[in-house]
C-alpha cells in the first residue's frame, strides 16, 4: 500500500476529516502490524521518516545520530505496536513515534554530557531578547549560511528549551500534539517556547548572525 | 535576519525543516530490521505457551489404574 508521504508531520491545511481519515488508515495499517504483517508497517515509516530525522537531527546536531535515532525509534515503535492505544487521539502514532524519538536523543545527549566537555550554556534571557530589534540589514550571508547558524544557535540552547522549539516553531505542531510527545502541562510548553525564543534571539544576536 | 513574526515565533525557524531530509535508504533500513526474527524476552519466554503430547496405550492406562488403586487401599489399610 502505498501511502504519499505529507509534507509535514501534522499538517494545518488537512481538514478534519482528511486527518481523522488518515488516523483511521493508520490505525488499520497497526492493527495489521500486530497481526504480523510487517509490510503494513512501511508506508507509516514512508510517511513519518522526515519528521523522526528532522527532529533527531534538530536535537542532536549530527546526521549520523538523527539516522541512528530515527532508524531505532522506528524499530522501538514496531516492536511495542501490541501496546499502543491510540484511543481515537488525532495524530496519536505519530505523537508516539516523535515521543520515542525525543526521549532516545535526550539519551544520546546524556551520554554526551557524561564523555564530553559541557557546552557553554550561559544564555541570559533577559527582557532585551524580547525586544527584538533586527540588527544592520547589510547582511551578506546567504539564506543558507543564515540557516545554517540559526541551526547552530538552537544546538546551543538547553535541551529543555531546544526540544519545544524544535517541535513548535520547526516544525509547527500544536501545544497540544507537543503536550503529548513531552508530557508536560500546556502552560509549562508555553513559557518554555517564549523562554527557548528568547535565549535563541540572544545568542543569534550575540553570534551576530543578521 | 527577520526573525520577527506576528505571534512572535522564529520564522526562520520553520524554514530548517527543509534544510533536511532523511537518507534515502532509511525505510529500507527500517523494514530490514523489522524483519529479523527477534529474540523474546526472559519475560515472553517465559509466558510462552507449549505443547506436551503424552503417547500411552490402553493397557498402560489400566496397568497405572491398577497400581494406583492397589496404592490407595495400601495407604488407607496402613493409616487405619
Amino acid at each position: 500500500m502505498a501511502i504519499a508521504e505529507i509534507p509535514r508531520a501534522f499538517d494545518p491545511g488537512l481538514g478534519q476529516t482528511e486527518g481523522s481519515r488518515r488516523d483511521e488508515e493508520e490505525i488499520r495499517l497497526i492493527a495489521r502490524c500486530v497481526a504480523g504483517d510487517v509490510e503494513a508497517f512501511r508506508p507509516l515509516v514512508h510517511r513519518y521518516q522526515r519528521l523522526a530525522f528532522s527532529v533527531a537531527f534538530r536535537m542532536l546536531g549530527s546526521k549520523a545520530d538523527a539516522e541512528d535515532i530515527a532508524q531505532q525509534a522506528f524499530v522501538d515503535a514496531f516492536n511495542a505496536l501490541d501496546r499502543f492505544r491510540g484511543e481515537g487521539r488525532a495524530h496519536a502514532f505519530s505523537t508516539w513515534l516523535l515521543r520515542i524519538a525525543v526521549n532516545r536523543s535526550k539519551d544520546v545527549l546524556k551520554s554526551r554530557r557524561r564523555t564530553e566537555e559541557p557546552l557553554n550554556r550561559e544564555v541570559h534571557s533577559g527582557e532585551a531578547a524580547f525586544a527584538y530589534d533586527p540588527p544592520t540589514p547589510e547582511a551578506n550571508a546567504s539564506h543558507g549560511e543564515r540557516r545554517a547558524h540559526l541551526g547552530a544557535a538552537l544546538l546551543k540552547l538547553p535541551t529543555k528549551y531546544r526540544e519545544v522549539l524544535i517541535l513548535r516553531d520547526a516544525e509547527d505542531l500544536s501545544y497540544e500534539e507537543i503536550r503529548g510527545i513531552l508530557r508536560l502541562p500546556i502552560t509549562t510548553l508555553k513559557i518554555r517556547v517564549v523562554r527557548g525564543r528568547a535565549m535563541l534571539r540572544e545568542l543569534v544576536e550575540r553570534c551576530g548572525v543578521t | 535576519m527577520n526573525v520577527e513574526s506576528p505571534n512572535n515565533r522564529i520564522s526562520e525557524l520553520a524554514r530548517l525543516r527543509d534544510d533536511v531530509s532523511p537518507p534515502p535508504d532509511l525505510v529500507a533500513r527500517v523494514m530490514t530490521r523489522v524483519s529479523e526474527p527477534r529474540f523474546p524476552s526472559l519475560w515472553q519466554w517465559l509466558n510462552r505457551p507449549f505443547l506436551i503430547e503424552i503417547r500411552i496405550s490402553p493397557i498402560v492406562i489400566i496397568g497405572l489404574a491398577l497400581a494406583l488403586g492397589t496404592a490407595f487401599v495400601y495407604v488407607g489399610a496402613t493409616i487405619k
